[in-house]
């Protein structure tokens, strides 16, 4: 029955579309999205697209079969991530708390766009995420701000994309899953970047561990966040 | 058969981590349990013998192979961390009366397990990593159940994430041992350091961390925690002697730190409460360390003595705001309200290195340093000077406020059962005498500070020699 399932190699095959300028174009537009939008369903999704797109990248630096650890820590962190924000009710107030009495989680303040009610900081998160994706845009292209080691410029324009967006995102926010998400992207663009540099397996290893105990402290961190006890302070 | 000495510092700590985790609902019995383990993890520590031949224990020989990279023990690195235990059990024996969050005690002993691999391992790249993961399990320290210290937990976290890609490139640079790349390796040496030991600009989560976490975490934070950091820092400077050459690389490191000193006068003088006056004034001290790690072949070694005069003054701070808390919903000042602030103003003039404090030493040593003829930074004294008045300024400021917020004085005519539980009372008393006694001793500090500098960065030794009190 498994007889005839794709390969590693298949997969990589059927998605060679994507790689190159599509997978970093990806990464940049997952990355504007954790940047721009609240919800944290979003953001979760955001996340995994953005590992499985950095994925396609690795793969130019690493061998393939190194490179799918990546995928596999990147998934690993948005599981335990995802599981954490389900039982912190997705940052939302529990069911049984009223906003007065949750004095620390105040609902975020809204305008009606359209049909749509909307967060007021959205603007601002939108106009300053375009500014950075301009920014990552312009420098990327300059051959003097070209990263060492990485020939090709769509690494470089990842590597920028994902270290860029993920200190926007760090520096906007105190929520701690939302400021995480930042601080994993910005260990990803640097990760891309480091590869260049060295291939030891050991170091790889390092690396995908230190991720997952990030995710971890994360997970831990926005879990105290929403204790209820908490919300009451 | 003997086990690898480094195995000790790793693994040691990592049963007391298991079996408080396991108590961790008693914190009081978890912090009990873990003092005992401390102390115990404090004699083994301190009578290791590295020399496998030699060596009756159960624990012999520097070096642990781990997947084909080596951990080695020096004999520096082993008294520095019988210095750590002897400080954790002392942090854990008063939590048993003023109890920290409930992952305090596991997650204290985890955080050193992995520091001591980090200062062990090598190359720096996988210290870098390892840095990362005790930041990671400090932020269980940190959180004190209230949003404000996960908040700066999370802060403490990404600053040391974002220094890690720097030390990562950076010892990957000096592994491929190219000239070519020393510019660049100072730099990110340089901005890395300011990110770890919080050198200005980066020194934005020291203040959140002092005001929101529980009394005694910024004692591990910054007296153990740091020192830990302090001595990869030394060790990563003493493998490529090259870079205290870099007059560029000393010279910014040494605006950094008196930019954070400066800024630490003025935010304490600006101060509204006890917590941000104590956390302006840690300014200070990490500024003035910061310094002296900069200042000639001494300078190190009175950095590191400004590291044990800085965790005694941060614990006596803690428990005296503790007490002042404790005791804000009492009518009266109770004998053991002014002995809560006496421990507070006692820890904080330390942190500024008044005279009669253990801190006055290593401040005393940075002001001398820095008015020597060759040094060139004789005017950064009036700069130094001017934040210490600052800094005292906003300590008097804060101390008149408490004095006159809650109520009248102390209500003599009470019977001292009334205005003083005795336990307390003790503690606080033998704090401040422990305080006093270093003042009139200050060799059991200084004489500590000189022999770890000299085993730590044996390039510093044959200064040192003739300098050693």
């Amino acid at each position: 029955m498994f007889a005839d399932f794709p390969t590693l190699f298949d997969w990589l095959a059927r998605l060679q579309f994507l790689q190159g300028f599509p997978a970093a174009y990806l990464v940049l537009l997952m990355a504007v999205i954790i940047v721009v939008v609240r919800d944290w369903r979003l953001t979760l999704l955001a996340l995994l697209l953005l590992y499985l797109a950095a994925t396609l990248l690795f793969v130019e630096l690493l061998d393939p079969r190194l490179a799918v650890v990546k995928a596999f820590t990147g998934m690993f962190v948005c599981l335990i991530l995802y599981v954490t924000a389900r039982q912190v009710n997705w940052g939302k107030l529990p069911v049984d708390i009223s906003p007065i009495e949750a004095v620390q989680l105040r609902a975020e303040r809204q305008i009606r766009f359209g049909p749509y009610l909307l967060p007021t900081t959205l603007p601002f998160r939108l106009f300053l995420a375009l500014v950075m994706a301009l920014v990552v845009w312009t420098v990327g292209q300059q051959p003097t701000f070209q990263l060492p080691a990485i020939t090709q410029p769509y690494l470089t324009l990842a590597v920028y994309a994902l270290v860029g967006m993920g200190v926007l995102q760090v520096s906007l926010t105190a929520e701690p899953l939302k400021a995480g998400t930042g601080l994993l992207m910005f260990m990803a663009g640097f990760e891309l970047f480091y590869h260049a540099l060295e291939q030891s397996v050991l170091m790889l290893a390092a690396l995908a561990a230190s991720n997952l105990v990030l995710a971890l402290a994360i997970a831990y961190l926005t879990q105290i966040r929403h204790t209820p006890g908490v919300l009451f302070d | 058969m003997s086990l690898p000495a480094p195995l000790l510092l790793m693994g040691g700590p990592l049963l007391p981590a298991l079996a408080t985790a396991a108590l961790r609902r008693w914190p009081r019995l978890a912090a009990g349990v873990g003092a005992a383990c401390a102390l115990l993890l404090w004699r083994l520590t301190a009578s290791l013998s590295l020399d496998a031949a030699s060596a009756a224990g159960l624990f012999a020989g520097d070096t642990l192979l781990l997947l084909g990279r080596s951990l080695t023990l020096s004999e520096g690195v082993r008294l520095a961390f019988a210095l750590l235990y002897g400080g954790l059990a002392l942090l854990l024996l008063l939590s048993i009366w003023l109890p920290q969050g409930s992952d305090f005690t596991p997650a204290s002993f985890a955080v050193l397990s992995i520091l001591s691999a980090a200062v062990m391992a090598r190359p720096f790249s996988f210290a870098a990593l390892l840095l990362l993961a005790a930041a990671a399990v400090s932020t269980a320290v940190i959180q004190a159940n209230r949003p404000d210290s996960a908040d700066a937990a999370l802060r403490y976290l990404v600053f040391v994430a974002l220094a890690t890609p720097l030390f990562l490139v950076a010892s990957w640079m000096l592994d491929s041992g190219q000239l070519s790349l020393q510019g660049t390796v100072w730099r990110l040496l340089l901005v890395g350091f300011a990110l770890l030991l919080a050198g200005f600009p980066f020194y934005i989560w020291v203040r959140p961390l002092v005001v929101a976490s529980s009394s005694l975490t910024p004692a591990f934070q910054f007296g153990l925690v740091q020192f830990g950091q302090f001595l990869l820092v030394l060790a990563l400077l003493q493998e490529n002697p090259w870079v205290w050459g870099v007059s560029a690389f000393l010279e910014l490191l040494r605006w950094s730190g008196l930019l954070t000193l400066a800024l630490g006068g003025v935010l304490a003088l600006v101060s509204r409460d006890a917590g941000h006056v104590l956390g302006s004034l840690l300014l200070v001290d990490l500024g003035g360390t910061l310094l002296l790690l900069t200042l000639g072949a001494t300078g190190p070694a009175a950095a590191l003595a400004a590291f044990l005069a800085r965790f005694g003054a941060l614990l006596s701070a803690g428990v005296g705001i503790t007490v002042l808390q404790r005791r804000r919903a009492q009518a009266d000042h109770t004998l053991v309200w002014w002995l809560g602030l006496a421990a507070f103003v006692y820890g904080a003039l330390s942190l500024l290195g008044f005279p009669l404090t253990p801190g006055f030493g290593p401040r005393w040593g940075l002001v001398m340093l820095l008015a020597r003829p060759d040094s060139g930074w004789l005017w950064a004294v009036g700069m130094v000077m001017v934040a210490l008045v600052a800094g005292a300024a906003g300590l008097v400021k804060c101390v008149r406020t408490l004095v006159e917020m809650p109520a009248g004085p102390l209500q003599f005519s009470r019977s001292w059962r009334d205005v003083a539980d005795r336990p307390t009372t003790i503690i606080l008393i033998v704090l401040l005498l422990g305080a006093l006694a270093f003042v009139f001793f200050p060799q059991t500090i200084m004489r500590q500070a000189w022999e770890l500098a000299s085993l730590l960065a044996p390039i510093l030794a044959p200064l040192l020699a003739p300098l050693q009190p």
